[in-house]
């Protein structure tokens, strides 16, 4: 059948009088006003945009840090002696406290200030009301809230880096995290941050739980959601239930430095592994609040860009729950070297568990671009590589979780690179992807193709380089969070750090599209990759109210097969064939 | 007034803000704004409960760990007199902010006004006698937690070891506790401001009911601190 | 989520607990409150025993909160649902990280070892140099009305108050 167009499929980019039809982009009056307009907004398509400028400015920092630490890594420290019998160190570059402290805060910036807020509360912001044809997010202040206190936190995490940094480590495990002299408060700061942090991203997920809950469109039931926003509940599911515990580790180790209340003491009758407990409750759970988003805007990309109805539909979406669930039992495997063996076997055993819904995505994916009408674009590529890098990080994980092999492989370059391949190669490469393929949406501007495609592809090679040496870095015995290293490895980790400046070359390409295109960039037409969910079915970029219309759903998120997608010539896009009602295209 | 909580009926000016309340322009209608703030609260409290499971944990396992001592420390450091007091008050402020609610819902504005108050009374109560009958002294005697612990007995009494642990989680877990009760005091406050505005009456009385949620979230916990604190072993 | 026809008692289409109920519960609330004191200090069924009682009967208490003066017994079935999920995670987080605690032991015992802390004593030890050994004595001194604090059975209260206090501010002349 032909596709029945909703109420706003009339809805043209600009040409209306209408203030409520202006884009959301367009400038409330002088820049003062501007500014004041957006620092007050409740509107989540701002919120959206501006944690995305905020997360990828995150991203930059820890990304410097990232790279100094791999500078300092490409050479050993040689220490010999001069004529005069003084130690001459060669290859270093940073001493080791200062090492201590970029590893640290590249950690915690990933994670805390990048990873978490990126594709939730930047991507998800933007993306969930509009996919669901809402007006906005159910609690449009507490979104705005959320975002100061992001905000806060980020200031804190600053003045901690301002006081001296931090080296503790971005798990600021006890008891060497009590230990930093308590006149030094940049430790206090930082967990104080986090603390804050966490708030920002508890709200953030109530939000979008009562959001998917209370605010779909007419006739989108919940299997007619996009599965982006599936994932997005999963997340906020798993950040409402597991980042109050983080809340709490944190409070208590501020508490414990200033108040030395000795509860994660060994010198007060404390335990320092019920530190870890504490700590991984959470911080396993929020592996998954950073992989999940990437996994939703997955199905996005296949789905659009191959033009092919996703395979196995509630298979994906219920794996999104599955791997919610599943993330709040396996958190022991953390600490296999530290815990009982009795029940490191048993958190051994459930985190194979996690490899069953994982395994189910990727091969929906793959079997979704089977016969598909693949577009060779940037977010298709970017789709691609996360399903490579993706599958080695998971796979790895499984090496990981073995009771056995983890006890060799602990705490080695083995498992630096078993997470960069899950947090860089799955949650970063899918969030670049979905930054990509919803630029055109949020700004209104097309991106340069060849330009980003590049970008894309030495943000791969550079990533693989960087990341799959460590692998043989870690077997071999390479610890990880040191400064130097024997002389057997100088070339493994020059390859590693010769990697990372592809990766740097690969993001500045993207910095100069994204930059050209919002100069630039060609005017986008509100449908420019052919997609059948709700937020193509308003102008690019979106009006202040997102829509004309609420929106009524006709059809799936991908029911390539049975309707023009809105926006679209139905000549670009010819339905398979005009079966009689009753038969099944194959 | 007889029409759907939707429909803005007759002139604003002559009624009240309950009356008049219309929901803000992304719901569909009142009751929908209702239920997704209260489901929102629900979920608020989930995470208000799990962060005080960090210290139930802990306090279960140095409880397992040191079951003695805690024992001991518990019956000497505490006087369940206080705890069972402040329990009594807690309930009655539960009870009467349901109550609250009951009469907002009937739009039984003198009630309302009259049973906020209690709750705020028992709120301030518990405060107070927690910090005049535990705190203050606890501080002078030098009854604190961990490091800065400095109390040397007294009557026979020699402290354990895992002193300073348990008062350690006494003192974390009743001061997260306790700035939870300041926290729903003042947010009672701000209710009973409202209440006297007449903001509030049948049909809505939304922050009412979630602030009402919080503040048995705050009995909930004592309900389960109280016994394991004062009345060890 | 229809529109209800109100008309000034049926609290805008929202249920609405009835009052001797919401009484009703309360007393219950108060009647378990001092079930638990009892129990606690005049039934002896072991420290465990003494702990599941109380255990139960909080969780009694705050399933009335709960169901009634909270209205989840007539609210939106979601609304339990998170209750209960959330109740699963904290259930999860305990059982595991109190599994492993409580067996380190079994397999190497040198993982269960605690160091003890030497805070106690250091706070003995600045005590008696301030007041000196005699005056410590004097003050550790247990007389026919105090209580024994070292023991824990059926007592109450013991060696709290404001004796304590003066001890403190008035040196050691507080017990002659």
């Amino acid at each position: 059948m032909s596709s029945t167009h909703n109420a706003t499929a009339d809805a043209h980019a600009g040409g209306h009088d209408d203030h409520h039809d202006v884009s959301y982009l367009k400038p409330k009056g002088g820049m003062m006003v501007t500014i004041w307009d957006w620092m007050t907004t409740i509107d989540h398509k701002k919120i959206g945009v501006m944690y995305l400028f905020a997360s990828l400015f995150a991203f930059f920092l820890g990304g410097v840090f990232a790279l100094l630490v791999r500078l300092e890594l490409f050479a050993p420290d040689v220490a010999t002696l001069d004529a005069a019998g003084n130690p001459i160190i060669q290859g270093q570059i940073f001493n080791p406290d200062l090492y201590n402290r970029f590893f640290t805060l590249h950690g915690a910036i990933m994670v805390f200030l990048f990873i978490i807020p990126a594709i939730p509360a930047a991507l998800g912001n933007f993306c969930l009301p509009l996919m669901l044809g809402a007006k906005d997010v159910a609690f449009p202040k507490l979104n705005l809230t959320s975002w100061y206190i992001y905000v806060v936190g980020a200031i804190f995490s600053v003045v901690a880096i301002a006081l001296g940094g931090v080296d503790t480590g971005w798990t600021f495990y006890t008891p060497y995290s009590l230990d930093t002299p308590e006149e030094h408060w940049q430790v206090t700061f930082m967990t104080l941050g986090v603390f804050i942090l966490g708030f920002s991203s508890i709200f953030t997920g109530m939000n979008f739980v009562v959001t998917v809950h209370k605010l779909r469109a007419p006739g989108l039931g919940w299997f007619d959601m996009p599965l982006f926003v599936w994932a997005i509940y999963a997340t906020a599911i798993i950040q409402v239930l597991a980042t109050p515990v983080l809340g709490v580790t944190v409070l208590l180790l501020a508490l414990e430095r200033i108040f030395k209340i000795g509860i994660f003491d060994p010198s007060l009758g404390g335990d320092p592994v019920l530190y870890q407990h504490f700590f991984w409750f959470y911080s396993h759970p929020a592996v998954y609040i950073m992989i999940l988003p990437g996994m939703g805007i997955m199905s996005e990309l296949i789905g659009v860009h191959s033009r092919k109805k996703v395979f196995g539909y509630r298979a994906v979406a219920f794996s999104s729950l599955g791997i919610a669930a599943i993330s709040f039992i396996v958190w022991g495997h953390h600490m296999f070297t530290s815990q009982d063996a009795l029940i490191g076997a048993i958190f051994s055993a459930l985190t194979f568990l996690v490899a069953i819904p994982s395994a189910i995505k990727v091969i929906n994916w793959i079997a979704t671009l089977y016969k598909g009408s693949i577009r060779f674009n940037t977010p298709m590529l970017y789709g691609l590589a996360f399903l490579f890098t993706f599958s080695i990080g998971g796979l790895t994980g499984l090496f990981l979780g073995t009771l056995s092999t983890d006890m060799q492989l602990h705490d080695s370059y083995f498992v630096v690179a078993h997470f960069h391949y899950v947090m860089m190669g799955g949650a970063a490469i899918a969030l670049f992807g979905g930054i990509h393929h919803w630029w055109p949406k949020m700004f209104g501007k097309m991106y340069n193709e060849p330009a980003a495609m590049l970008g894309c592809a030495l943000v791969f090679i550079g990533f693989n380089v960087t990341f799959f040496t460590q692998f043989f870095l870690g077997t071999q015995g390479m610890p990880r969070r040191y400064s130097t290293y024997v002389q057997e490895f100088t070339t493994l980790h020059q390859i590693s750090t010769i990697g990372s400046w592809i990766l740097l070359a690969g993001f500045l390409v993207h910095l100069a599209t994204f930059i050209h295109s919002l100069m630039a960039g060609k005017q986008a037409p509100p449908n420019p990759w052919g997609g059948l969910s709700l937020e193509w079915e308003t102008a690019s970029p979106p009006i202040e109210h997102n829509f004309h219309h609420e929106p009524v759903v006709h059809y799936g998120p991908y029911d390539f097969d049975d309707a023009v997608p809105p926006f679209c010539d139905p000549a670009d896009y010819p339905l398979p064939d005009p079966l009689p009602p009753g038969e099944k295209s194959h | 007034m007889t029409t759907a909580p939707t429909d803005m009926t007759g002139d604003g000016a002559s009624q009240t803000y309950w009356e008049r309340y219309r929901h803000q322009p992304h719901w569909r209608n009142n009751d929908d704004e209702y239920t997704a703030a209260k489901l929102g609260m629900w979920l608020f409290l989930t995470t208000e409960l799990l962060l005080f499971s960090g210290m139930f944990v802990a306090y279960t396992i140095y409880r397992i760990l040191h079951a003695d001592e805690f024992a001991r420390a518990s019956h000497y450091y505490l006087d369940w007199r206080v705890g069972a007091v402040n329990t009594a008050v807690l309930l009655i402020s539960s009870f009467t902010v349901a109550m609250a609610i009951r009469n907002a819902q009937l739009n039984q504005q003198f009630w309302l006004k009259i049973n906020l108050f209690i709750t705020i009374i028992c709120g301030l109560f518990f405060l107070v006698a927690k910090l005049a009958l535990e705190y203050w002294p606890k501080y002078q005697k030098g009854e604190v937690p961990g490091g800065f612990f400095s109390y040397p007995g007294s009557h026979g009494y020699v402290p354990s070891d895992y002193d300073p642990l348990f008062l350690g989680v006494y003192w974390v877990a009743t001061a997260i506790h306790g700035s939870h009760v300041l926290i729903g005091v003042l947010l009672l406050g701000w209710c009973l401001w409202r209440a006297q505005k007449r903001h509030f009456g049948p049909r809505h009385f939304t922050s009412l009911e979630n602030v009402g949620l919080f503040w048995h979230l705050v009995d909930l916990i004592w309900i389960f601190l109280f016994p394991l604190l004062y009345l060890v072993g | 989520m229809s529109s209800h026809d109100a008309h000034g008692h049926d609290g805008g289409g929202h249920h609405v607990a009835p009052r001797n109920l919401l009484l009703g519960v309360l007393i219950i609330l108060l009647i378990m409150t001092v079930l638990t004191v009892y129990t606690a200090l005049y039934v002896d069924v072991g420290a465990v025993g003494n702990l599941i009682i109380a255990l139960f009967i909080a969780i009694f208490k705050s399933a009335l909160v709960v169901g009634f003066f909270m209205h989840l017994h007539w609210d939106n079935k979601f609304n339990a649902v998170a209750l209960l999920y959330c109740l699963l995670a904290i259930g999860t987080f305990m059982l595991f990280t109190i599994t492993d605690i409580g067996s380190r032991s079994k397999i190497e015992p040198v993982r269960n070892e605690i160091i003890p802390s030497t805070q106690v004593r250091d706070a003995i030890n600045a005590w008696k140099e301030e007041h000196g050994e005699e005056a410590y004595e004097a003050r550790m001194a247990v007389h026919d009305d105090d209580h024994h604090g070292d023991d824990h059975g059926d007592h109450e209260g013991d060696g709290h108050g404001d004796d304590d206090h003066a001890g403190d501010d008035h040196g050691n002349d507080e017990d002659h």
